[in-house]
């Protein structure tokens, strides 16, 4: 088979996967495009290191992390700044760094996997991270990228980046918490 | 930082232990705490269950036939 018709035959899953995550026909088709051009480019880069799908995959959520965090900025949602995510974690916690309200237990998570309607909050809450939090907390917890490769991609220090990361899972824990688990109590 | 870790940096080390080996000493501390703190067990837990979240995110549509 050549490149190109495994490349074809990719394309409806890939298009369904970018549709899932960006729920935009016109972006999704343009982030798959972008990705087989990457790969045409580059053809060599690809050879025995994984499957085409995975390979393809990969460079797929890239793309698509660009796009969401673009469309953050753009339009789409009103990411939180960092300094306002700072206060909010500042305020879990008293000065003696008991929890303020502790938290409570999450009931039943397991079934929270199940369902659709779960992963659009767990959606909707990464979004509004700010937008470069949001980037490394993605690249370490959904393309499970070491947290050294990330730092030196971006050219931040391990230190800044275990923060950024430790502000994202409270404030996301706090925002399922509130939104989901409160929900269901 | 004494052996006696207060919440606040309990749930800094959660995270770090996603993220990186722990040094047997923080672990032990860490340890000590969830011992004596229902709560920090608690975000322990969920901690855990956003990192197995966030892998099943768009695992609806996985790039599978």
């Amino acid at each position: 088979m050549t490149l190109e018709s495994e490349l074809a035959a990719l394309q409806k899953p890939l298009l369904r996967f970018a549709q899932a995550q960006l729920r935009n026909d016109s972006m999704a088709e343009d982030v798959v495009s972008e990705t087989f051009l990457a790969i045409l480019e580059k053809p060599d880069s690809f050879e025995g290191r994984s499957t085409l799908r995975t390979y393809a995959t990969g460079i797929l959520k890239f793309k698509i992390i660009d796009v969401i965090r673009k469309r953050g900025r753009e339009v789409h949602i009103e990411p939180m700044d960092e300094q306002s995510m700072d206060d909010a974690l500042d305020a879990l916690f008293q000065a003696d760094g008991h929890w303020q309200d502790a938290p409570q237990p999450w009931q039943q998570p397991e079934q929270a996997l199940e369902q659709s309607q779960f992963f659009e909050q767990l959606q909707a809450c990464v979004n509004r991270l700010p937008p470069k939090v949001g980037r490394v907390f993605m690249m370490r917890e959904w393309l499970e990228r070491e947290t050294e490769d990330i730092c030196a991609e971006l050219g931040i220090t391990a230190n800044n980046c275990g923060v950024m990361l430790y502000r994202a899972r409270m404030q996301l824990r706090e925002c399922l918490d509130r939104n989901w688990f409160q929900v269901q109590r | 930082m004494s052996d006696d870790i207060n919440c606040k940096e309990v749930s800094r080390l959660i995270s770090d232990g996603l993220d990186k080996t722990m040094v047997p000493r923080d672990r032990a501390r860490l340890r000590l705490h969830f011992v004596m703190c229902q709560t920090c067990r608690d975000v322990d837990a969920q901690m855990a269950f956003l990192r197995r979240a966030m892998q099943g995110l768009g695992k609806e549509e996985p790039p599978r036939d």
